[in-house]
């Protein structure tokens, strides 16, 4: 039997009186809460947070694994590896020239070196380490002796006789003695020939510093007859 | 002082109230189920919820929450799978769907939304000609137009559907 639209019109009728009379109870904050509640997937999200945690224990955890290790081969005495236990007795010599002798010292103590002095007279600064043995770089059992020559500084030096000698030759002998020559002076002298010195200053025997200047006074010869 | 969101809520609260009603008649026709009809009034109302700041502009948000429910219902019927974010409502709490209401909300179903909608106006909800034409913002002749056209298409489809029906194939 066909359907007229008069039935339609009833039945609908019939179904919006059935929706007005089973209102459902679900009011506006209730499905407001729902928002967001399912909106992103959550698992996915929850997925993604276990995977980072689960990289980082990882990473974590081969990082400890790891430094433990380490510690373990450098702190284990008897089962120390050869190359290690040579460390432990062996040790390389630090430079220790052209320091002070209490850097120097300081090096070489730290280094597991001890230290024996031996001063010479020089014209570098006094305490200056001029020379050491074994020398820097050697590889030396813990505990050995390096041997230092530190300066003790310039030492006086005595001003040799010049007084005879040629102007050439009061020159040698200056620098021989670690002086220099300084002003000249020249002076007629009966008693000398000409480019001979006649004197100096300081004199003969005194006592000065190396490098220091000696004033010499040569002779021009005899002085012109006068009158 | 209220807030932008509280704004937001109360705005949607006072839409959900006059739209509750409407929406539910709506999805009552187009599934026939009452508990089906109350979880697809939910997820379009959770829906307009969700694009709330945008669809309160509109001239109408109704008609955009109805043509939300309108195409939950169709693609419901055909087996799509709706995403539901709403809570679902417990079957048993409904009476159970008459076959009668099944086969019309499938005739429905296949008819527009404006005749749809214009059916459940006059001829379920009562109003007059005039006011549904109102309310639907078109010409009374094109209310009348798909009134007819709407109730004979309807009795068409639960015409086809009942043969369909007697040869043992359920519909929704």
């Amino acid at each position: 039997m066909p359907h007229s639209e008069e039935q339609v019109q009833e039945l609908l009728r019939e179904m919006y009186s059935t929706a007005e009379s089973n209102d459902w109870d679900v009011d506006a904050a209730e499905l407001r809460s729902q928002r967001g509640r399912r909106d992103v997937p959550l698992p996915d999200v929850k997925v993604l947070v276990l995977v980072a945690a689960a990289v980082i224990l990882v990473v974590v955890g081969i990082v400890v694994a790891h430094g433990s290790a380490s510690h373990r081969s450098t702190a284990s005495g008897p089962t120390t590896t050869p190359s290690t236990a040579a460390a432990a007795t062996v040790v390389t010599v630090p430079n220790a020239t052209n320091q002070t002798l209490s850097e120097a010292t300081s090096a070489l103590n730290m280094a597991g070196l001890t230290v024996t002095v031996t001063n010479v007279v020089n014209n570098e600064a006094a305490g200056l380490v001029l020379n050491q043995n074994p020398a820097a770089g050697l590889q030396v059992s813990r505990g050995s002796a390096v041997s230092l020559t530190v300066s003790s500084g310039p030492s006086n030096v005595r001003v040799p006789s010049l007084i005879g000698l040629s102007q050439t030759q009061a020159t040698n002998v200056l620098g021989q003695a670690g002086l220099n020559v300084g002003n000249i002076v020249s002076v007629p002298s009966n008693n000398f020939a000409a480019n001979v010195v006649v004197q100096s200053s300081p004199g003969a025997g005194a006592s000065v510093l190396p490098g220091s200047s000696v004033d010499v006074v040569v002779s021009s010869g005899p002085p012109p007859p006068s009158g | 002082m209220s807030s932008r969101s509280d704004v937001q809520s109360d705005t949607f609260d006072a839409f959900f109230r006059e739209s509750k009603k409407p929406l539910l008649a709506m999805a009552f026709v187009l599934t026939g189920d009452l508990a089906t009809a109350q979880d697809l009034s939910q997820e379009a109302l959770l829906r307009t919820w969700v694009r709330w700041s945008r669809v309160a502009k509109f001239d109408d948000p109704q008609a955009w929450t109805r043509r939300v429910l309108y195409n939950l219902a169709v693609s419901k019927s055909r087996g799509d799978r709706v995403r539901q974010q709403a809570p679902r409502v417990e079957p048993r709490s409904t009476p159970a769907p008459s076959e009668s209401h099944l086969m019309l909300a499938a005739a429905l179903r296949s008819l527009p939304e404006d005749q749809v909608r214009a059916l459940v106006l006059h001829d379920g909800a009562g109003h007059s000609i005039a006011e549904v034409a109102t309310e639907m913002k078109v010409p009374e002749g094109t209310v009348k137009s798909w009134l007819s056209r709407g109730r004979a298409a309807a009795a068409k489809a639960m015409d086809s559907s009942e043969s369909t029906a007697k040869e043992g194939h359920a519909s929704f």
